[in-house]
């Protein structure tokens, strides 16, 4: 671990001073500071992932290899601390006391060491660390959790809806057979929550009074009449978005896919883009959900 | 289990992503770097000055471990600018947000470029620019002038300035509401804070939404006839006896 640190910082520091390598700094600290950018791009990341599954009206894709990374790195960090902790009690309780006032003066002096500060003064800072390192990892925590619960809330109330289009994406899966696209937007354990309960809540209602119903109007997921009882994901729902890309960015293309596309079935999820856009890096608009979609799910709009 | 809070961020949420944007400090004691899941800090030597997330920042701000910078629009001078700009030079719309940063770009674990975003844009440290309100403006003043009111110069005056720099844009976002409309072609809120839009999410969507459903039938009617006109014309070029029995219906 040592090594790994110093060997970092000194590398971070000769990259950032001469300032002729800036030309070059992108593949200079991609191929060296691993560990450090990378923290750091995926808590942009999943900050980002958040934020658009809290205001899009619409399930987005799963980023598994994102949330794979973070929960590892939870972990990790998890064991950092109780490592932390079960090495530092020792005299610091009772100073733990004195929490307040006054506590900012003379940690600086006498403390040179920065991995295993000895003395009550390391004791002091070892609690700040580690509660910093509490507040950060709670943080993240959090995180992860509200996004997860936001794409629960988003399976249970379209259900019905999300389980046809699994299906459908598995048919499709099992006779293309190369590339599962099933996976593309739920994770295994979703699938298998909005599997289970659907067929739970089938199962209620049957038992409740579905079954004292004449055998036609038993169906969840009937359409005669012509008004389904599937209900989407309302797709026309306003969004607030802001262009992140350079220069213009335009929905055309997805506009026009969407019209060769045609009868509907190629487009695999929703409905399509119908009314062009044109937008200027660093612009806010507030449109409808169905035309950016396209834009958000490539990273090319971000979701306010 | 499952989670009833409506679409868009709620005011907690945005606070709580606003303290993830970097600011200013200056500490006042040693500390190592430290790997937080949300990025390495770098080791504070006093008195250099580093850039924190503004949680990291507080929290060493009440404990007396640092003082924090406040950043350059926070000052009697920018926010009197600001709100020169915003009552004389944009009348109907918000002030101009800081220009977007030129190396927005980031690579992300497989080398994949993605483009970063507010609150990673660095809008609130002490080299930001001084006459333009970033995204996160309401919210980052507050928790300053709540956590560090010691470090902000003349915090009672800044105080009346952000009020009334509040008020001027209220009153243009409840303006804005008339150049809505449920056609799609969008409306544009450029430089729009993130408090601003989260107390009025619910109403400007409402609206939007409400009007759409009330367009629904008549654009319903317009997309139906553009495919009848379509048809027409594939119609006719194929039989030229089509044109009439359509001017019969």
């Amino acid at each position: 671990m040592d090594n790994r640190d110093i060997d970092i910082s000194d590398i971070l520091a000769e990259v950032s001073r001469p300032d002729h390598h800036s030309g070059t700094s992108q593949s200079h600290s991609n191929s060296y500071s691993y560990s450090d950018t990378d923290a750091y791009s995926d808590h942009q990341l999943l900050t980002r992932a958040w934020t658009s599954e809290r205001c899009a009206p619409e399930l987005l894709p799963y980023p598994h290899d994102l949330m794979e990374r973070i929960m590892a790195r939870v972990q990790t960090q998890i064991s950092r601390i109780e490592d932390i902790a079960s090495s530092g009690p020792e005299g610091g309780v009772g100073q733990s006391n004195g929490h307040g006032y006054g506590q900012g003066y003379g940690y600086g002096y006498g403390y040179s060491n920065p991995h295993k500060p000895p003395g009550p003064s390391g004791t002091q800072n070892a609690n700040l660390i580690l509660s910093i390192l509490q507040t950060d990892l709670s943080r993240t925590q959090f995180l992860v959790r509200s996004f997860l619960r936001q794409r629960l809330a988003k399976l249970t109330k379209h259900a019905g809806w999300y389980l046809a289009q699994l299906q459908r994406r598995q048919l499709q899966d099992s006779n293309v057979g190369v590339e599962p696209e099933t996976e593309r937007y739920l994770s295994p354990a979703e699938s298998q929550f909005l599997r289970a309960h659907q067929s739970l809540l089938s199962e209620l209602y049957g038992s409740s009074f579905l079954n004292a119903f004449p055998p036609t109007l038993r169906r969840l997921d009937d359409s005669t009449g012509g008004v389904p009882m599937v209900e989407p994901p309302d797709a026309g729902a306003a969004v607030v978005v802001r262009c992140l890309v350079d220069g213009v960015w335009s929905n055309e293309g997805d506009v026009e896919r969407s019209e060769s596309g045609g009868g509907g079935g190629n487009d695999e999820n929703g409905e399509p883009a119908t009314v062009e856009l044109r937008m200027r890096r660093g612009e806010v608009w507030v449109v409808r959900w169905r035309d950016v979609r396209r834009g958000v799910e490539r990273g090319e709009l971000g979701l306010l | 289990m499952a989670f009833s809070n409506p679409p868009g961020l709620l005011p907690t949420e945005v606070a709580f992503l606003c303290e993830m944007e970097q600011v200013t400090i200056v500490p006042r004691q040693r500390l190592e770097r430290l790997d937080l899941l949300g990025g390495t800090t770098r080791p504070l030597i006093p008195p250099q000055r580093t850039n924190l997330p503004l949680w990291l920042a507080i929290l060493l701000k009440r404990q007396r471990r640092a003082n924090i910078v406040p950043p350059p629009w926070l000052y009697v001078e920018s926010l009197e600018e600001i709100l020169e700009l915003e009552t004389k030079h944009f009348q109907t719309s918000f002030s101009l947000p800081p220009a977007p940063s030129s190396v927005a770009r980031q690579t992300d674990f497989t080398g994949k470029s993605f483009y970063a975003s507010t609150p990673f844009v660095e809008s609130c440290t002490a080299s930001a620019v001084p006459n333009a309100l970033p995204y996160h403006w309401f919210e980052m003043s507050e928790m300053l002038l709540d956590a560090a009111s010691d470090d902000i110069s003349d915090p009672d005056r800044v105080r009346q300035l952000l009020r009334d720099v509040r008020e001027v844009r209220l009153a243009k976002m409840r303006k804005e509401v008339e150049l809505l409309s449920g056609d799609g072609e969008g409306t544009r809120l450029d430089g729009v804070g993130a408090m601003e839009l989260a107390e009025s999410r619910g109403f400007l969507t409402g609206v939007i939404d409400g009007l759409r459903k009330i367009d629904a039938s008549r654009e319903q009617a317009r997309r139906d006839r553009e495919d009848e006109e379509r048809e027409n014309r594939r119609y006719n070029d194929e039989d030229d006896d089509d044109e009439e029995d359509n001017e019969m219906t």
